[in-house]
C-alpha cells in the first residue's frame, strides 16, 4: 500500500478516485503475485504507474491510440492471457470498450518480467 | 565534450524514430533506445550517456518518466498530451518529460530548440 500511496502523490491522483482505484490495485496485485510475477523495486514503480494512469483513463473514458499490433509478436500467448486477466474486469467496471491496445500496453511490462526472470531487474 | 544537446528517447513499443530525425536535424544528438518498453530504461540511458534531457512516451507517459525519476532524481514532467504541453515543462525545468506516444519530428525539433534557448548552449 505505500508503494500506491506513493505513486498517488507522484501521479497526482484525487482522496477520491483513490479510494476507488485502490481497490483495484490490490486486485491486480492478487493477480500478480498468483502468477508469480515478480517486478523488481523499479520496474513495480513502472507497472503500477502504467495501472493507476490506466485505471484513470478507463474511469474517465479515455482513449489511447491504437498500437501497432507487430508488438504482439514478441509477447508470449501466456503473457497476453495474464493481462487480459488483469485488465478485462475493469473494461467491464468503467463500461467501456474491450481495447486490445490497453492490454498489450500492460502485457510489456508483464513480458520484460518474464523475459527477465532470474536477471538484475527482478532481484528484490 | 559535446556541445550538443543530448536527449534520450524511450517508447513503449520501441518507436521514436521521427523524433530522433527531428533533434538531430535541430542539432541535437537523440539517443533512441531500441525495442519494446524502451520507456523502462529511459533512465538508466539518460545516466550512462549524461543525457541532458530524457522523452518517454507510453499510453499517458508515466511509468518511465517516473521511473527515470524515482531512481535518478530527474525532475520529471508526466501524463504531457502535447508538443506545447511538453515545450511548457521544459521551461518549468523539467529534465524527463512523459508523454502518452506522439512520434513526430517536430516535438524533437521543439525540444532542442527550447533547450538551447533555455541554456544558451552551443
Amino acid at each position: 500500500m505505500d508503494l500506491f500511496l506513493s505513486l498517488k502523490e507522484k501521479l497526482d491522483i484525487s482522496d477520491d478516485d483513490f479510494k476507488d482505484i485502490s481497490k483495484n490495485l490490490l486486485s491486480v496485485k492478487e493477480t500478480i503475485d498468483n502468477e508469480e510475477i515478480e517486478f523488481g523495486e523499479q520496474f513495480e514503480i513502472g507497472f503500477y504507474s502504467h495501472m493507476i494512469s490506466l485505471l484513470m483513463r478507463l474511469k474517465n473514458n479515455e482513449k489511447i491510440d491504437e498500437v501497432d499490433m507487430k508488438v504482439l509478436d514478441e509477447i508470449d500467448e501466456k503473457v497476453l492471457e495474464i493481462a487480459k486477466k488483469i485488465v478485462a474486469p475493469y473494461f467491464d467496471k468503467y463500461k467501456t470498450k474491450q481495447n486490445l491496445s490497453e492490454i498489450i500496453l500492460v502485457a510489456t511490462h508483464i513480458q520484460i518480467a518474464f523475459n527477465m526472470r532470474g536477471g538484475e531487474e527482478n532481484v528484490r | 565534450m559535446s556541445d550538443k544537446v543530448v536527449i534520450a528517447i524511450g517508447d513503449r513499443l520501441g518507436k521514436g524514430q521521427k523524433i530522433a530525425k527531428g533533434i538531430e536535424a535541430a542539432g541535437g544528438k537523440a539517443i533512441l533506445i531500441e525495442g519494446m518498453a524502451a520507456d523502462m530504461k529511459l533512465g538508466d540511458v539518460m545516466h550512462e550517456n549524461k543525457a541532458d534531457i530524457g522523452l518517454s512516451f507510453c499510453g499517458s507517459g508515466g511509468a518511465g518518466a517516473l521511473m527515470a525519476a524515482n531512481k535518478y532524481g530527474y525532475k520529471v514532467k508526466h501524463h504531457l498530451r502535447s508538443i506545447d504541453a511538453g515545450i511548457t515543462a521544459l521551461k518549468e525545468g523539467a529534465e524527463v518529460l512523459g508523454f502518452g506516444f506522439l512520434d513526430s519530428e517536430e516535438l524533437g525539433r521543439r525540444v532542442v530548440e527550447e533547450y538551447l534557448k533555455i541554456h544558451k548552449k552551443g
